[in-house]
C-alpha cells in the first residue's frame, strides 16, 4: 500500500510540474517572443487543431477515415455567425450552439452514412465536403455566398472584449486546452475503449456487447462537434466567415495534418497541426518551390513515420526503455498482490 | 434444471450449403457441454448463430428463457452470453489493461457521464488476480497484447469472457496450439467458471481428451445435422458417431 502511496506523489508531482511548464510555455513564453504575424499565424493553427483533435478521434480511436470535418466546421461557423449577427447573442453561446447544432447534424447523417463500409464511407464524407460547400456558396439569402457575412463580433466576455490578435490567442489557446483535456480523459472512458474496440476488432467489439453501428454514429458526432466549434471560433476570431474557408483542399490539410502529428495523441496532432501551418510560412525562401518540397516531405514523413511524428517517438522512447530494462509503474498480474490487498481491506 | 440457452430447430444454410440442419441443443446452467463433429460439420458457424454474428434461416434461440433469434450481437453479449474465437482476437494496437476493462465495461454497464467522471475502476482486479492464478502465468497490464504467447492470449481470452460475468460462454477450440500444462490450468478455469460462477460453457474442442474428461454432455454435429447427443460414454459407444469420424468400412458389408 506504502508503495503505491508513494508512487502516486511521485506522479502527482510530475503531472503538476508538467502542466506548469506547459501553461508557461503557452500563457508566458509564446506570446511574448511572437511577433504580431507569427501569432495571426498560431491563431489559425490553433483553430485548426480543435477541428483536428475530433479528426484524430475519428481517424485514431475509431478508425474511420473522415473528410467531413470541414463540412462540420461551415455549419458550426455559418451557425455561430448568424446567431451572434442577427440574434445578437454572446459569441461563447454561440459558439456552444453551433457545436451542438454541428453534433445534431452528423448525429443524423452518421445515421444513414455509417451503413457505408471503410472506404465508401470516405467517399461519402468527401461527398459531404462538396455538398455542404455548395450550399455555403450558394445561399445568399443565409450565408451571404460568395460575398460572406463581415462583422462577426469578436469574444467578449462580461463586457471585455478581445480587441487585439494577441487577447484571441489567450482565448483560443484556452479553449485548445479544454479541448484536448476532454479528448484525453474520453479516451479512458467506456466510450472511448468501445471506439478502440470498433477500430481494432468489431466481432470483438460485437462480442463485448459494443453497439459497433452506434459507437460509429456516436463518434462521428463527437468529432462533429469539435468541428462546428472550431468553425465558430474561426469566424469570431476573423471577424468573417466565406464559403471558401471550408473547402474540400481544406480538408485534405486537415487530414496531413492529423496524420503527419501521430492519431493517436492530442500532443502528436499538435506538432502536426503547427508544423504543417508553419511548414510554408518557414518555407517561404524557396517561393514557386514550396509546394514540391511540401509534397515531399509528406511523402517521406509518411514513409518513414506511418504513425506519425508522435507515434514514432513513443516507439523510440519504449525501445530505449526496453533495452535499458526500465519498466517503471508496471502493475504486474498473477503473482497474487491484488488478492492480498482485497483481503487486507 | 431450466437450460441457459435452448436451440430449437435452428437452419442455416449459405447458398446450397447446408450448414446448419434442424438442430436442436440445450446447455444447462454450470454444465460443460461439448460440440464436436469432423472438420467442416458446422460447429464454428453454430457458434456464430449462436452469438449472433450470423443470422439464421429459421429457427428459435432461446437465452435466459428469452427468445433471443432476432437480437443483435451486442445485446446478447449484454444479456450475458460470452464468446471466445478460434484464433485469440484483442485489440492489437492497445495494451492489455484496455483490453481487460472492455470486459469489465460489459459487467458493469455504467453510464458515459458516470464513466467521464469517475476514477479507473480497478475492483475486477482481484477477479482478473484470481483467474490468472489458475490459468498459472504472469503478465503487465501496461504491455502490448503481443507480448504474451499464442497459449497465454488464449487464456487471456477465457479470463476476458469470464470478467464480462457472463451466463453462459462459448468457447471456440480452446485447446488447439497450447501445451499438456496450459491446456491443465484451461480446464482448471474452465470448471472453476463453472462451479464458482454457474457459467454454462459450450465447447467444441477436437482433442478427445479434453472433451471426454470435461463434459458432462456431448453433441456431435455431421453435415449441420446433430447426429447423436449423451453423456460421454454414451457417445464414445454410439455407431453412428464411430461412422462420422473413421467412414464406414464398405468391403465389410458385402
Amino acid at each position: 500500500m506504502t508503495k503505491t502511496k508513494k508512487m502516486n506523489w511521485k506522479r502527482l508531482i510530475l503531472v503538476l510540474v508538467l502542466s506548469l511548464g506547459v501553461l508557461f510555455l503557452f500563457y508566458g513564453l509564446i506570446p511574448r517572443i511572437s511577433g504580431t504575424y507569427t501569432i495571426t499565424v498560431l491563431n489559425g493553427a490553433l483553430i485548426y487543431y480543435v477541428a483536428n483533435i475530433g479528426c484524430a478521434l475519428m481517424l485514431g480511436q475509431c478508425g474511420l477515415v473522415s473528410f467531413a470535418s470541414v463540412a462540420f466546421m461551415g455549419i458550426g461557423g455559418y451557425a455561430s455567425a448568424l446567431l451572434s449577427v442577427r440574434l445578437g447573442l454572446n459569441p461563447f453561446a454561440s459558439m456552444v450552439l453551433a457545436a451542438a447544432l454541428a453534433m445534431a447534424a452528423a448525429w443524423l447523417l452518421g445515421l444513414a452514412l455509417m451503413r457505408l463500409n471503410g472506404t465508401f464511407f470516405t467517399f461519402s464524407t468527401i461527398a459531404l465536403v462538396q455538398i455542404c460547400y455548395t450550399i455555403f456558396n450558394g445561399w445568399k439569402e443565409v450565408t451571404g455566398g460568395p460575398n460572406g457575412i463581415p462583422q462577426i463580433p469578436g469574444f467578449r466576455l462580461f463586457g471585455w472584449e478581445a480587441k487585439t490578435y494577441f487577447a484571441n490567442y489567450y482565448i483560443l489557446i484556452t479553449l485548445c486546452i479544454v479541448a484536448a483535456a476532454v479528448a484525453i480523459r474520453l479516451k479512458k472512458t467506456n466510450l472511448g475503449r468501445a471506439m478502440s474496440s470498433v477500430r481494432d476488432n468489431e466481432l470483438v467489439a460485437m462480442s463485448m456487447g459494443v453497439n459497433v453501428f452506434r459507437t460509429k454514429v456516436v463518434a462521428f458526432a463527437i468529432s462533429a462537434a469539435y468541428a462546428g466549434f472550431a468553425g465558430a471560433a474561426l469566424v469570431h476570431s476573423s471577424h468573417y466567415v466565406v464559403s471558401t474557408y471550408f473547402t474540400f483542399d481544406n480538408a485534405t490539410t486537415y487530414i496531413i495534418q492529423v496524420m503527419v502529428g501521430g492519431v493517436y495523441n492530442v500532443v502528436g496532432v499538435f506538432l502536426g497541426t503547427i508544423l504543417i501551418t508553419m511548414l510554408p510560412e518557414w518555407l517561404r525562401p524557396l517561393q514557386e518551390y514550396i509546394r514540391l518540397v511540401y509534397g515531399l516531405g509528406v511523402i517521406l514523413l509518411m514513409i518513414f513515420m506511418p504513425m506519425g511524428m508522435w507515434g514514432s517517438m513513443s516507439a523510440l522512447v519504449k525501445r530505449i526503455k526496453r533495452k535499458l530494462h526500465i519498466r517503471s509503474k508496471m502493475t504486474t498480474i498473477g503473482c497474487g498482490t491484488f488478492a492480498q490487498e482485497a483481503e487486507t481491506q | 434444471m431450466n437450460p441457459i440457452l435452448k436451440l430449437t430447430d435452428v437452419n442455416k444454410s449459405f447458398g446450397g450449403v447446408v450448414v446448419a440442419d434442424h438442430v436442436n441443443l440445450s446447455l444447462l446452467p454450470g454444465e460443460i457441454h461439448g460440440l464436436i463433429g469432423p472438420n467442416g460439420a458446422g460447429k464454428t458457424t453454430l457458434l456464430n448463430l449462436i452469438s449472433g454474428i450470423y443470422e439464421m434461416d429459421s429457427g428459435k434461440i432461446e437465452f435466459c428463457g428469452k427468445d433471443i433469434s432476432k437480437m443483435p450481437a451486442h445485446n446478447r453479449a449484454r444479456m450475458g452470453l460470452g464468446r471466445t474465437f478460434q484464433t485469440p482476437r484483442f485489440l492489437d494496437k492497445t495494451d492489455i489493461e484496455e483490453n481487460l476493462m472492455i470486459a469489465n465495461d460489459l459487467s458493469h454497464r455504467i453510464s458515459f457521464f458516470r464513466s467521464f467522471c469517475s476514477k479507473k475502476d480497478r475492483s475486477y482486479l482481484r477477479l482478473l488476480e484470481e483467474l490468472t492464478g489458475i490459468a498459472g502465468f504472469t503478465f503487465h497490464l501496461e504491455d502490448d497484447i503481443s507480448s504474451l504467447t499464442f497459449g497465454q492470449r488464449k487464456l487471456l481470452e477465457i479470463i476476458r469472457a469470464i470478467l464480462a460475468r457472463p451466463k453462459a460462454i462459448l468457447i471456440d477450440e480452446p485447446a488447439a496450439g497450447l501445451n499438456g500444462a496450459e491446456i491443465q490450468n484451461e480446464i482448471r478455469l474452465l470448471q472453476w467458471a463453472t462451479g464458482h460462477m454457474g457459467v454454462g460453457i459450450l465447447l467444441i474442442e477436437h482433442s478427445m481428451d479434453m472433451i471426454m474428461s470435461v463434459c458432462q454432455t456431448i453433441t456431435v454435429l455431421n453435415f449441420g445435422c446433430v447426429i447423436a447427443c449423451g453423456t460421454p460414454d454414451e457417445i464414445a459407444g454410439n455407431e453412428d458417431v464411430i461412422t462420422a469420424y473413421l467412414g464406414r468400412d464398405t468391403d465389410a458389408e458385402d
